[in-house]
């Protein structure tokens, strides 16, 4: 029988690395079970909670209650709406009587307004008066109002005629 | 010689008996890796949408809450009162006898006489997101008197604009447009905090009372009972 053969001692070594890895498997098994026991239980408490069920209760009475102050909630959801596009209609409404105002301001007392329009936020005004040098100190003035941008975007003379008597002139300008 | 090839079935019951008491914490740690991806991972996973309803549901609670304490605290009268004045100023329907009342208040307070009105159409047209009904009138007077027509029937509702003019010495045509908005669905969510009417909202809503020469505080309100969701 050769001395080389030891088949005990190969069984032995064997045997332990399995009691090596079955220890480690059952370390990990018994881990596994404590970490699903732990969660399961924890779940379990955290599902018992029953704080949104009161929650739930809580909303219907209060949406009970809201119902009953609907009329109240429709009014002011009504005026708020309203006040909206009341607000808005004020701001673009247009300032005629600026226009206005500002041009009786700047037509001497020896000049009249013979007609006046405001269409599509053009503005044509016919001025007569017995004084040219008038006529032109408003023409200058108005020039001045399309270069500092006061009111008026363009300024056109559509005609500048008269006699012995009396200067007709004709602008059209275009408001801001 | 012969050798065999597979497993025999001494060998199968030798490596069974050796591998035997592997069986059972292989068997729980299969089981346990299963309960854990399919059970405990779906269930946390439910849990965290729970507690994500939870929030949101305690959050429209306190909304709900605010709401019925603001809501309470509003004057029925007060609110029928700032409703007759918006619904005055920008009318739910074309509201010719208010029209024509305005028109009349802004003459006399300008001290201009009216004449010639005509409708232009009472269909209305569409401006922006209300309608309009426009209105050509003549005015006897100066540029003066035009201009203080004009700054009146700004202070008067409902609500009016000049858009064309027309103007001599001694008379005026006008191209007057009044604005009026149908009635819209009012739409509400439980969810959305409903805001009393602010500071500036109030003044505006006073600033209009002012223009309310009749001070009407009686008369039909809007139906809003079937506009509300």
């Amino acid at each position: 029988m050769s001395k080389n053969i030891n088949l005990l001692q190969k069984k032995g070594k064997n045997y332990s690395q399995d009691d090596q890895i079955l220890l480690i498997v059952q370390r990990l098994s018994l881990f596994a079970l404590i970490i699903v026991i732990f969660s399961t239980l924890t779940l379990f408490a955290l599902n018992y909670d029953t704080t949104l069920p009161q929650l739930k209760r809580q909303q219907n009475a209060s949406l009970t209650n809201l119902s009953l102050l609907q009329a109240k909630t429709a009014k002011i959801l009504f005026i708020k709406s309203r006040l909206v596009q009341i607000q808005s209609i004020m701001d673009k409404r247009n300032n005629y009587e600026s226009v206005l105002n500002q041009i009786t301001q700047l037509t001497p007392k020896d000049v009249s307004i013979d007609e006046l329009s405001i269409m599509h936020s053009i503005l044509t005004i016919t001025y007569s008066s017995k004084s040219l040098a008038s006529l032109s100190n408003i023409l200058d003035t108005m020039t001045s109002m399309v270069d500092t941008k006061q009111t008026l975007q363009t300024l056109h003379v559509d005609d500048l005629s008269g006699d012995t008597q009396t200067y007709i002139l004709t602008l059209s300008a275009k408001l801001l | 010689m012969s050798k065999s090839i597979g497993l025999s079935e001494d060998t199968i019951w030798v490596d069974y008996y050796r591998y035997r008491p592997f069986i059972l914490p292989v068997l729980v740690l299969l089981v346990c890796t299963f309960l854990f991806l399919y059970v405990i991972i779906p269930q946390m996973r439910s849990w965290l949408s729970l507690e994500g309803q939870i929030t949101d549901t305690r959050a429209k609670v306190q909304t709900l809450t605010q709401d019925i304490t603001s809501l309470s605290s509003v004057n029925d009268t007060n609110l029928d009162s700032q409703m007759r004045i918006v619904a005055k100023a920008l009318p739910v329907s074309k509201d010719l006898i208010s029209m024509l009342g305005s028109l009349d208040n802004a003459g006399v307070s300008s001290g201009v006489s009216i004449s010639d009105y005509s409708v232009q159409s009472m269909a209305g047209s569409a401006v922006g997101t209300n309608q309009v009904i426009q209105l050509s009138l003549s005015v006897t007077g100066n540029l003066a008197s035009v201009e203080k027509f004009i700054t009146a029937l700004k202070n008067e509702i409902p609500l009016a604009d000049v858009v064309d003019m027309r103007t001599t010495q001694t008379s005026s045509a006008l191209t007057i447009t009044f604005f009026y908005k149908p009635l819209d669905k009012i739409t509400f969510n439980e969810s959305d905090k409903i805001q009393t009417l602010s500071a500036s909202e109030i003044n505006l809503i006073n600033k209009l009372a002012s223009y309310d020469i009749n001070k009407t505080d009686s008369g039909d309100l809007p139906s809003l009972n079937s506009g509300l969701n």
